[in-house]
């Protein structure tokens, strides 16, 4: 499970840098981005994907009346944990989590601990190489939401929830392999990747 | 023109940008190789220059100092003195070091403080300042995500043997 931001379509703009150097971007946090939650089982199942709304707080009489939200936080990890796993749960056993501050937090913990729910955290800064979500799925989720309209958070979730039906379990089974986290015999071979074998045996026959 | 590491910026501004002293060395070894022998028109075609051009730096009887102050006060008067277009510098290079993005009104608000309200540039002002200090403007690109030290691997394999071990599929 991991989550990842989506941000309202902006393209890369023109900066005024020195003209030996490269402007590089940098992402400040801005009231334009959504959060979205996904899950997804080694055996190429996803659960349904769950979106958090990013929120400015607001005052009354120069005190907050509503917190700010910019993110996953431990409150909204409870929340889907109780009701999008939970309901979903099915043949899930453990749950990998990378070390967010919101993942390792005592509440979270003690939630999982009532519900009989394993957390297993990644060890730190290995998420770029153990987190199958991190090692393709969000680069392709986001690749297939380009040209989708993004304008506004009901538009992002129904964008979203049509996007990932296209995502095939074998693909996600890839990614689970590709990161070691399960045995190549657990992965079904696909037709396409068989002719693809087929093919380069010819060659090397040929050669 | 002599050649300067642009990375560092003391010698960027070391450059002499509102004397361009190159000049006024380039005419003083061209004078040098007049032949007094020759016609002035002669001369001129020698050194592929134009014959007025060649008869106004003979005449001339001015020092370097004086040739310098003189290109100085040439063309349009500059609003800010160098120190403030170094300022300008420092401050582009450096927001642009954290990632941020600089527009041409970025920088005339800049300027507008920086005079404390004296001076609010437009365009042209903007990409005069610009062109002189050797800025442009470029389309942003994304940052390459950094590379783990070898120490993790050993970690990442220890994580991959215990998931394995477990003997269910993983759900992340």
């Amino acid at each position: 499970m991991d989550e990842t931001a989506i941000w309202n379509y902006a393209p890369l703009r023109k900066t005024y840098v020195p003209s030996f150097m490269t402007g590089y971007v940098c992402t400040p946090e801005q009231d334009h981005r959504d959060s979205l939650v996904v899950a997804l089982v080694g055996n190429g199942r996803k659960l349904p994907p769950y979106m958090i709304q990013s929120k400015a707080a607001k005052y009354k009489k120069k005190e907050i009346v509503e917190k700010a939200v910019k993110g996953m936080n431990a409150e909204i990890m409870v929340k889907w944990l109780s009701e999008i796993f939970l309901p979903n749960r099915g043949e899930i056993k453990y749950l990998l989590l990378d070390r967010a501050s919101s993942h390792i937090s005592h509440k979270v913990k003690l939630f999982a601990k009532e519900q009989n729910i394993e957390l297993i955290f990644l060890p730190a800064k290995t998420a770029p190489d153990l987190s199958p979500l991190d090692n393709g799925f969000f680069a392709q989720l986001k690749a297939l939401l380009k040209g989708h309209p993004l304008g506004t958070f009901q538009q992002k979730q129904s964008t979203i929830e049509l996007v990932m039906e296209d995502i095939a379990p074998e693909t996600i089974q890839k990614y689970f392999v590709h990161c070691g986290l399960c045995h190549v015999e657990d992965y079904v071979v696909e037709d396409s990747d068989c002719f693809l074998l087929s093919e380069s045996l010819e060659g090397m026959k040929l050669e | 023109m002599k050649k300067v590491d642009l990375m560092s910026t003391t010698d960027f501004f070391d450059l002499e940008f509102f004397m361009p002293s190159h000049f006024i060395k380039q005419r003083n070894q061209t004078l040098k190789k007049l032949n007094p022998a020759l016609s002035l028109v002669e001369n001129a075609m020698a050194i592929k220059k134009s014959p007025s051009t060649v008869y106004r730096w003979s005449i001339s009887d001015m020092s370097t100092k004086a040739q310098k102050s003189r290109l100085a006060t040439r063309g349009k008067k500059r609003h800010l003195s160098p120190e403030q277009e170094k300022s300008i510098f420092d401050w582009v290079l450096e927001s642009s070091q954290k990632g941020l993005t600089i527009s041409g009104k970025d920088i005339s608000s800049f300027i507008l403080r920086l005079t404390h309200g004296q001076y609010n540039p437009d365009k042209s002002m903007v990409s005069r300042i610009c062109k002189r200090l050797g800025i442009s403007s470029k389309v942003q690109k994304k940052r390459q995500p950094k590379q783990l030290s070898p120490q993790y691997q050993e970690e990442i394999q220890e994580f991959r043997t215990k998931i394995l071990s477990l003997n269910t599929l993983p759900s992340e």
